[in-house]
């Protein structure tokens, strides 16, 4: 009596829709050592970035605001008669304006994309579905760290591209003055950096949006973990340094090192470096490059090691 | 027991020792030893909060046993989790996916996710698993908007992605209509028949009755028993007499007792109930005097004629004779009183002889009421 062989077992047999159209395709494999399954996983990772309309909204977002500032300063080269706000159009200035604009307000963008696209796993139940199917945990949240790194590259070269080609096509509508010749390889050096800067900042807020978001188990914690430490950092900064002022001996020397070590500080330093190069801006800082990028790496690596670990040990519930 | 003995290691599929889970105090799976073989269709039963999902989880590396190990395919699940889980599809609990995505997008992501290569036969292959579910007319709807029973489909859609061998189904006709039920019952069924080895954990015995060949019972985190479903249904079945009178009854019953005395060994228990054959039958009680006119009989159904001549030959003739198909409805229903009242106690019965788990052992365990 093999509860198989029961009636239903026959009808299952025959005729019905469902019997005759089982699965003839074979499952096919794609390469399976540690880094092809990395890659795989940080493809799919950027297809659902691509997908989310969170993230169809951040972009649209950034670059409406990008146009907003720079037909901004188009309207203000109105009544203009020396060409020097026509000269903010073009580069390089141009291109100093559309970094700042992505990095000033569009760093909580970041924040909110990275965060609740850790968080959210765990928001939705999403995890266990990721979980049980064979890469390791490790290689999950490696894919997460490798999505957002290049989402944050595209972020900033569209961007920025964006801008240059906005400001441009907008001073063809002006007399814009002959600009002095800054195309030099060097120039071209430090522009690159600038470039590259620009997109480790964003991407260090991304992590920290990541290790909130694994760290709470959910979006919410994700980005405002990443919110609240992008806000706080230039209040903690002041806060030191007012308060070094008040104080004497080894505390004040405490106080006044602290900043050196905030990721602020430490990405407005490098930043403000090759900006010299490039617009011939001030240096503000006196701290070493090779410090403040040290400094850095040390949070990123810091972070993903705290993220891997607690990613690797916990319990999935949810 | 002896049949496990004697079968080749590789056609053990998933066996676990002692394994134990504990949340804080609450012992949510306690000494699980499980048994599943090649090609069984296995039913997990048992009621609200007994431990199936956390077992589900472990099994999956989800979470970690607090004791006790799982094997699954005769490797370690604490030690060769990626290989195990390329071999496995399974759905936890109510099906979760990504909700803008669609349910054919979503079923890419589950093929990226396990190594699929990106080719037109894994798309050929999606296609074929969303007709063989019936969700390919939604399949390009949002996940979000799907009903319930559409989700768990898309659940099982997704388990069965990669030809797995061995699918484990926690409550997968949850939410579905009864076309649905019957649905997945026969997918159920197919898969079997194709030689993959199910694991299916349900509340609904009928279910599970027709589709599984072999079942454990979890209460409250104890194994109350595992073994077959034949031989469990076997057990549940009995033959209701009804007399005319109380001291009729009382005269069966001397009567069965003493055939059974005598060698009828088939009888395994008389018991006098209270009320009619047709209500309540699972609620014996020795109960006294007036009202019991009925017997229960545990017996083969097939022995009722015997009873019956039985009886005859010594002048009594019954009012009914009801022989009873045993139902795993009933037999789950006992085994889960007796495990009340016995609270721990009952831990035992169904368990196998267990090595020493490695692992730390909370204090407290297997002390749960
Ligand atoms: N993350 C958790 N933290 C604390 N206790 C938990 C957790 N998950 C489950 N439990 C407890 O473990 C016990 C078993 O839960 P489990 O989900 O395994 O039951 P189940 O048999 O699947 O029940 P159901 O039939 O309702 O799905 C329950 O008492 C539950 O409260
Ligand atoms: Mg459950």
């Amino acid at each position: 009596m093999h509860p198989i062989d029961t009636g239903l077992s026959t009808s299952a047999r025959e005729g019905q829709p469902l019997a005759e159209q089982f699965a003839s395709a074979p499952v096919l494999l794609g390469r399976r050592d540690y880094l092809s399954v990395l890659l795989r996983l940080t493809a799919m990772e950027l297809y659902k970035l691509r997908r989310r309309p969170l993230t169809r909204i951040s972009a649209l977002i950034a670059l409406l605001t990008t146009l907003l500032v720079f037909f901004a300063l188009f309207l203000f080269s109105t009544g203009d008669g020396s060409g020097q706000v026509v000269r903010l159009l073009l580069p390089p200035t141009s291109l100093n304006i559309a970094v700042q604009t992505a990095l000033t307000p569009f760093t909580i963008l970041i924040i909110i994309i990275a965060g609740s696209t850790a968080g959210g796993e765990y928001t939705q139940g999403t995890i266990r579905l990721l979980f049980t199917r064979g890469p390791t945990r490790t290689q999950f949240l490696l894919a997460k760290v490798g999505a957002m790194l290049i989402c944050c590259i595209v972020g900033i070269s569209v961007l920025s591209i964006s801008g240059l080609v906005i400001g441009y096509l907008l001073s063809l509508l002006r007399q814009a003055p002959s600009p002095a010749p800054f195309l030099t390889t060097s120039w071209l050096l430090h522009t690159g950096l600038f470039l590259l800067l620009a997109i480790f900042n964003w991407f260090i807020f991304a992590v920290i949006a990541l290790f909130f978001g694994i760290l709470g188990r959910s979006s919410a914690a994700g980005i405002g973990g990443g919110i609240v430490w992008y806000l706080l950092e230039p209040i903690i900064g002041q806060i030191c340094q007012l308060s070094s002022e008040l104080v004497q001996g080894p505390v004040s020397a405490f106080l006044r090192a602290l900043p050196d070590y905030l990721i602020g500080n430490n990405l407005a330093t490098l930043m403000a470096h090759q900006g010299y190069y490039i617009f011939g801006s001030s240096s503000i800082s006196t701290l070493p490059d090779a410090e403040a990028l040290t400094v850095l790496l040390a949070y990123i690596v810091l972070l993903l090691s705290i993220a891997g670990w607690l990613n690797h040990r916990r319990d999935i519930t949810n | 027991m002896n049949d496990i003995m004697l079968t080749e290691e590789d056609d053990i599929i998933i066996s676990t020792t002692r394994l134990t889970k504990a949340f804080g105090n609450l012992v949510a799976v306690n000494d699980l030893n499980l048994r599943v073989m090649r090609g069984d269709v296995f039913g997990f039963l048992g009621p609200n909060g007994s431990g199936k999902t956390t077992t589900i989880r472990m099994l999956l590396g989800l979470i970690r046993p607090t004791a006790g190990r799982a094997f699954i395919f005769g490797m370690d699940t604490h030690y060769q989790l990626p290989r195990i889980l390329r071999r496995i599809g399974a759905v936890v609990e109510t099906p979760v996916f990504y909700p803008y995505l669609s349910g054919r997008d979503n079923l890419r992501i589950i093929a990226a996710a396990s190594d699929m290569a990106r080719h037109p036969l894994t798309d050929k292959r999606i296609e074929e698993i969303l007709e063989l579910v019936e969700l390919r007319s939604q399949a390009g709807l949002a996940y979000h908007k799907y009903s319930l029973g559409m989700k768990q489909r898309l659940g099982i859609a997704a388990a069965l992605l990669t030809d797995p061998e061995l699918i484990l189904l926690d409550e997968p006709t949850n939410g579905l209509d009864p076309v649905g039920m019957v649905e997945i019952r026969q997918l159920i069924v197919r898969l079997a028949q194709q030689g993959k080895t199910i694991f299916l954990s349900s509340h609904i015995l009928h279910e599970v009755q027709q589709v599984c060949n072999r079942v454990a019972i979890l209460h409250r985190g104890n194994l109350i028993k595992q073994g077959d479903v034949s031989a469990l249904l076997r057990q549940s079945e009995h033959i209701l007499i009804r007399m005319n009178s109380a001291a009729e009854a009382r005269a069966a019953l001397q009567a069965l007792q003493e055939a059974r005395e005598r060698g009828a060994s088939w009888i395994k228990a008389i018991v006098a109930v209270g009320v009619g054959p047709s209500e309540q039958p699972g609620k014996a009680s020795e109960a006294s005097g007036e009202v019991a006119t009925t017997l229960r009989v545990e017996a083969p159904a097939e022995r009722s004629a015997e009873i019956n001549a039985l009886l005859a030959q010594r002048n009594l003739f019954a009012a009914a004779i009801h022989p009873q198909e045993g139902s795993l409805e009933e037999a789950f229903l006992e085994l889960t009183a007796a495990a009340q009242l016995h609270g721990a106690a009952a831990s035992g019965l169904g368990g196998l002889p267990a090595p020493a788990p490695y692992g730390r052992i909370v204090p407290g365990e297997g002390k749960r009421q």
